[in-house]
């Protein structure tokens, strides 16, 4: 009879745990990568910096590949924020 | 202070010296060479001014052919309005005399003005939107086939995008499932294959993304590798799509859906992936027998040599077969892209020097099921299918170079299988005449004659 409370409440422990582990407010469902496709359809049709650039990037602390979808503009600004990083470091 | 009438008086004068002015200007308007003067508010003087143009290209004379072509491009504004299509015409032929002549800043502004009129026309009217989207989609991959321009990558991105937005255009009017995306799908499926052709040349690794605007990304740019597969895997969705737009519309059928499945065997094959296009070629052949079709018609789908990737979207049927012994005329496109027929649309109005270089060769076509041993595990079967016993029969003029240009440029074609009761089948003896662009670098034997 114990045995059986103790699975029961194992059984209704588990999933809560595990939802807990969900950041808040985040959903199981990960928004859709779009594809190379769509990204060249839609660059097609708005300005330069609004473009997207898609790759597959392998994230640290994980060997496993991962396409990830940026904002042109995004990348030039980060380019030239770790560009000044570097000439500050190096002066 | 003046009198009122002497104001009147010098308001009239002022007026009849304008109009004077304005006739005096109108007259000088008129092309050096024409005789005949022009009325800009007469509408079938511009038309007669186009065909003097191309009477003057015809003849190498570019500048009065360009003054011509102004003017008409002026009258037609005048009768037709500023944001008019009947400029298309006019258009196409001053962008085909800039690019005749190497002029790049002018083609530039011309291939500009175009986008710009395309631009205004897209939300009201979409047929002519269309009609102007093609016309511009073949000036630029001129401009990108042209050996002498430095940007041939960015008219190539420029030709793709267009044709991107041409397909927004159309899915916004007629819907995504409009089985009238098809063609433009498979011809941004061709401007991907036709980039890959330069993507795999030696140095001309991320152009594709450098190319997309004036501005370089820095540490974005794309590798050789990651080009081709993305490429590839562009390519691969938009057939997959084109076959999903036919199968869900009226015009399904099991023709139609083997016609669209040969093509992503083609698309396989051209990317190296031979297994899996050898499969799909099997499909197809499978799924016409089912469906029932004669051996004849069987025959002329998968009987006779063809080279890939096929020309033009054609959903109908099988192409025409041929005399078994017939030769295979085949006329190069450029020496931007070595290996690659012209594009049936290219074939403007505008008379080009005829290529004066060609040969003769026979080859023969073979498969390969190659057993490859990796480090660690037996690879699968590679299938692969292309040219053996490549030899020049003749050539035009007789000599070396053009016979050593047509090996390597011949051995770059890539034909699709033959199959003979669903087997991939070699083919022997093929006899095939190649036409060399003018722009082929033969400029030493030109000079030497």
């Amino acid at each position: 009879m114990f045995k059986l409370l103790r699975l029961l409440v194992m059984v209704l422990l588990v999933p809560v745990l595990l939802a807990g582990c969900l950041a808040p407010g985040a959903e199981s469902v990960e928004p859709r990568v779009p594809t190379d496709a769509e990204v060249e359809q839609y660059n097609a049709s708005v300005a330069p910096a609004e473009r997207i650039v898609c790759r597959r990037e392998i994230p640290v602390g994980s060997n496993i590949p991962k396409r990830l979808c940026r904002l042109v503009k995004d990348v030039e600004e980060t380019s030239t924020f770790h560009r000044e990083q570097l000439r500050r470091s190096l002066h | 202070m003046r009198k009122p009438t002497h104001r009147i008086l010098l308001l009239l004068t002022a007026a009849s010296l304008a109009c004077g002015i304005s006739v005096a200007f109108a007259q000088t308007a008129i092309p050096g060479n024409s005789q005949d003067s022009f009325d800009n508010f007469r509408p079938i003087d511009y038309q007669r001014l186009l065909e003097a143009a191309l009477v003057a290209i015809e003849s190498g004379e570019f500048e009065s052919a360009r003054q011509s072509i102004s003017d008409s491009l002026q009258i037609i504004k005048v009768n037709h309005g500023l944001l008019s299509v009947e400029q298309f015409p006019a258009l196409q032929l001053m962008t085909q005399t800039a690019i005749a002549q190497h002029d790049w800043p002018a083609l530039d502004q011309h291939l500009a003005y175009f986008e710009w009129l395309l631009g205004k026309l897209e939300p009201t009217a979409i047929e002519s939107y269309l009609s102007g989207a093609e016309i511009l989609n073949n000036l630029y991959l001129s401009a990108a086939a042209d050996s002498n321009n430095p940007q041939n990558a960015h008219y190539l991105i420029a030709a793709k995008q267009l044709n991107w937005r041409a397909v927004t255009a159309m899915e916004q009017r007629f819907g995504k499932t409009s089985l009238r995306l098809a063609p433009w799908l498979y011809d941004i499926v061709l401007t991907h294959y036709y980039q890959t052709t330069l993507t795999r040349r030696k140095g001309m690794t991320s152009y594709d993304y450098k190319s997309t605007t004036p501005v370089i990304v820095s540490g974005w740019s794309l590798s050789k590798n990651e080009s081709l597969e993305q490429s590839y895997s562009i390519g691969q969705e938009l057939l997959q799509r084109i076959r999903t737009l036919y199968a869900d519309s009226t015009a399904a059928s099991a023709s139609t859906d083997a016609q669209i499945l040969l093509l992503i065997a083609d698309w396989e094959l051209l990317f190296g992936k031979g297994s899996s296009a050898e499969a799909l070629y099997r499909t197809a052949y499978a799924s016409l027998q089912q469906a029932n079709v004669d051996k004849e018609t069987l025959l002329a789908w998968f009987a006779q040599p063809l080279i890939i990737p096929q020309r033009e979207f054609i959903a109908t049927g099988p192409v025409p077969p041929q005399p078994s012994n017939a030769t295979l005329n085949l006329i190069a496109w450029s020496a931007v892209f070595p290996g690659t027929l012209q594009p049936p649309g290219l074939a403007g109005n505008l008379p080009l020097p005829a290529a004066k270089f060609s040969a003769t060769a026979r080859l023969n076509l073979v498969s390969n099921n190659v057993s490859t041993l990796s480090s660690n595990a037996i690879a699968p079967n590679v299938f692969s299918y292309g040219i053996s016993n490549l030899s020049i029969e003749s050539m035009t003029p007789d000599n070396e170079l053009v016979a050593s240009m047509a090996r390597s440029q011949i051995a770059e074609l890539q034909f699709r299988p033959l199959l003979i009761d669903a087997t991939v089948t070699a083919a022997s003896d093929i006899r095939l005449h190649y036409v060399f662009t003018a722009d082929t670098g033969f400029s030493m034997l030109t000079d030497a004659k």
